[in-house]
Parts: C-alpha cells; structure tokens; sequence
C-alpha cells in the first residue's frame, strides 16, 4: 500500500528539481528498508523464540536439561576431565571426577570435593571425603550425608574396617566411627585388637570410566546456556556477539526509517 | 545557604544509600549449622534423631521438593513440640544449605546458612525471611500464605518455600515412632 502510493508519486513527472530530489532519496530510503527488512525477519524471529526461550526457561526445565551432544560438547570445547581416583568395592566401584562422586557409572546427588575412602558396610557401603561420610544402601541409593553438625571429623584421610568397626583416619588418630550413636572414639590400648584394612585407590575400571566420563561432561552444558548463547550471538564467539550488534543496528535503522518512510508519505 | 547546605547533605546520602547499602546487603552473614543448631538450642544442643522417607512419606516429600529429594533419611534436633532443621535443597544448580525451626507446627524461624549459587542470594535477608515465621501448614503441604518473590531470585524463593513445606511436614512426622539404627531400615520397607 506504501509502496503503491510511493510509486505513484514518484512516477508523476515533477520539472522541480527541488521536489525530485527528495522523491529519489525516499525510493532509495524505500528500497533499502525493504531489503533490511528481509534480512532482520530471521533475526527477528531468532530472538524472538530464544528470548520467549530464555523468558520461560525455568517453568520448561531447561537449566535442568543438559546437551549430551559430543558435536555441541566439542563446539564448546567442553571435555570432562579424567577420573582423580577410584576405590574397589568388592562388586562396585566409587570414583571421583572433578566434583562429583560416582558408585558405578551413576552419579551421587550433591557435589563432593574429595573422595579418601570407600568400605563396605552392614547396610551397604560408606564413602568418605575428607569431612562427610556418605552412606549408601546397596542398591546405591543415598540414605544420608554426614557433616560437621553431626560430629563427623575434619580432614579424614582414610576410611577402613575392622572385624567389628569401623575406622576413619585423622591426622596420625584412628577413631573408631559408630554411625548410629554418631560417636567417634580415639583407638586406645583398651580396645581389643583389631586389624584395620583401610580402603585404598584402584584404578577405576576401563569401561565404567568411560560411562562416568560421558556423563559428567553430558553434565556440563545445559539448554538454558545454549539458547542464552543463540540469543546473545556467544554461540558463534566474538564474531557471533559482533552479529548480534550489527542486527541491533539494523533493527534501529528499521524503526527509524520505517518512522521517516511512514512521516513521508503522510505528508 | 541553609537551603544549600541541606540539599548538598540530601544528595550525600542519596549517594550513601546508592552506593554503601548494597554492598552492606551483599555482606557475606552465613552461620555454620553448628552454629545455628547451637544459637536455636541456647548452647544445649539436644541429640539428632532421624526420620527415614519411606512408602507414602517418599512421595509427599517428591511432590513438595517436586523431584526425588536424593536422599533415604532426614537428621533433625530436637522434638515433636519443638525441632530444627537443616535441609539442602537445589536452587538452580548448586545446593542451598536452609536451617528451619519448627515450634508447635508452625515455623518459628528459617535461615540461609549456605549459598553457592551466583544469584538470588538475597532469600538470606531478614526482610524475606520473616513472611515464614508462623507460617503453617494447610490440605496438601500447601503453606497458609503466599511468600512474596524476588525478582531475579525466583528459583531460590521456591526452594526456601520448599524447604519449609518440608520442614513442617517432617515435624508433623516426629511423633511416629521411627527406628532410627541403619541396619534397622529393612523394617520400614
């Protein structure tokens, strides 16, 4: 319709230079607008799903979706990192990697920054770090995290069994640990002996290593990153945010010279 | 020059407002939970008891938390008429680490004890935190009042709204007996 009138215009003959002249710049101005306005409808469009994305990204879960993609992973450069040890548990395995603790290839809820231990128990197995024990059943199910509030000693460095107890390490004590009653008793002379086997780290197992890799760097990129980074051009890098602007321009240049186009013919 | 003199005062503490609150706000005030349960307890911390999440209790707790709550059995101080608990719960990605008093069914306190996440920090203000106290239970684990959000903090309103849902529900649950002995737990199943 614009353009209908426009062209109208522009095709009475006018001898007036002074008139023509502006007719020209309007076509020009016109066209242009046409043009950018092709352009700026993907880009449009692109923000427009990705902020409704962003906007809504809590009610459709996706900080709590992650991409397991190994191309996307690689796009980012995302690589999970090696497993820092491991320790045998007669049928399953308990591992470290980075944050995380694995029994077997299945992630333990809750982040861990170090894993000195790991023992079978009556109930299933215990795990230590260096300030909480974690207790497993043996389907590996989490029955509780123990902390400092409930007595469980700072700097552990090793978990063990005797024929009847269980022992941590601290510095140079070895305390006899009674998870039911939370107590933690110096070893003395008094006590009867007790051989201690303490739990040490074995090398994790090829192909479990290989499915906890997977799946910690599976844990890593989320689609609430993903569409945030479309969104803003971080997608493509530097050259993507320089887009994104350039797009940002354009959109302007869109509002102003659709203004100026409308002001123009109205006039 | 009175006038000026009070305009040039207004202004520094426009300036004062704008620029020492937020950074007196963000200061990092964390308890320990040992220092909670102590401070909650007056110094005379009482033994923790447990409660294990079993049959119908497990899925109440699912469908307050609105996920599996990871975990088989919940350590609380104190007992039925007067209980405190702490309670982790995940914000956006890192756990909340949340201390609840739970005082005659009804909410006497709730506390941030830790915060790991980048956003959403202010839940820890006291001017959030006390829409809780007496807060109760209603039908449904539903509390008896709407908690006003924050905004940019919405998913750590939840949590803490969650975590005291889950609180009174527990404290409802102390009076049952329980079996707390790990080797025990094959009788709840």
């Amino acid at each position: 319709m614009i353009e209908g009138r426009l062209n109208d215009n522009l095709n009475d003959k006018n001898p007036n230079s002074e008139v023509r002249k502006p007719a020209f710049r309007l076509r020009s101005l016109l066209s242009l607008h046409r043009r950018m306005g092709i352009i700026s409808a993907l880009f449009v469009m692109l923000l427009s799903v990705s902020g409704l994305a962003i906007h809504h990204s809590p009610r459709l879960g996706l900080d709590g979706r992650f991409i397991t993609s190994s191309a996307m992973l690689s796009w980012y450069g995302i690589k999970a990192p090696d497993i820092t040890l491991g320790f045998d548990l007669g049928s399953h395995q308990a591992a470290l990697i980075a944050d995380a603790i694995y029994l077997d290839s299945k992630r333990l809820p809750g982040i861990f920054n170090s894993l000195t231990g790991a023992i079978e128990a009556e109930f299933g197995f215990v795990l230590a770090t260096s300030d909480q024990l974690i207790l497993l059943t043996e389907e590996g199910e989490v029955i509780e995290v123990l902390g400092s509030v409930s007595g469980v000693p700072k700097g552990m460095g090793a978990i063990g069994r005797g024929a009847a107890n269980i022992y941590l390490k601290v510095g140079d004590d070895n305390l006899v640990a009674d998870l039911n009653e939370l107590s933690w008793t110096p070893v003395s002379i008094s006590l009867p002996p007790d051989p201690i086997q303490w739990s040490v780290p074995v090398e994790t197992a090829t192909d479990i290593a290989t499915e906890i890799k997977a799946d910690y760097a599976g844990s890593l990129l989320s689609w609430d990153r993903l569409i945030l980074d479309i969104h803003s051009g971080r997608f493509l890098g530097g050259l993507g945010v320089l887009l994104v602007d350039i797009m940002a321009l354009l959109f302007m240049f869109m509002a102003i010279s659709g203004v100026w186009i409308w002001s123009r013919r109205r006039s | 020059m009175e006038i000026v003199k009070s305009r040039l005062f207004k202004s520094l503490l426009s300036v004062l407002a704008v620029t020492v609150l937020p950074v007196a706000l963000a200061s990092d005030d964390y308890i320990s939970a040992e220092e909670f349960l102590s401070r909650v307890f007056a110094g005379d911390m009482p033994a923790s008891d447990t409660i294990w999440l079993t049959g119908e209790k497990k899925g109440i707790v699912e469908d307050i938390l609105g996920h599996d709550p990871g975990f088989l059995r919940v350590r609380y101080w104190g007992n039925s008429a007067r209980s405190a608990w702490v309670l982790d719960e995940i914000g956006k990605i890192e756990p909340i680490t949340i201390g609840v008093v739970v005082n005659n069914s009804q909410i006497e306190e709730i506390k941030v004890l830790a915060f790991r996440e980048s956003r959403g920090w202010e839940i820890k203000h006291d001017f959030f935190t006390r829409q809780f106290n007496g807060a109760f239970m209603q039908a449904r684990q539903k509390l008896d009042r709407s908690i006003d959000g924050i905004s940019g903090a919405t998913l750590s309103v939840k949590a803490m709204t969650n975590v005291s849902r889950l609180a009174l529900y527990l404290a409802e649950s102390i009076s049952a007996p329980q079996l707390s002995t790990l080797n025990s737990r094959a009788k709840f199943k």
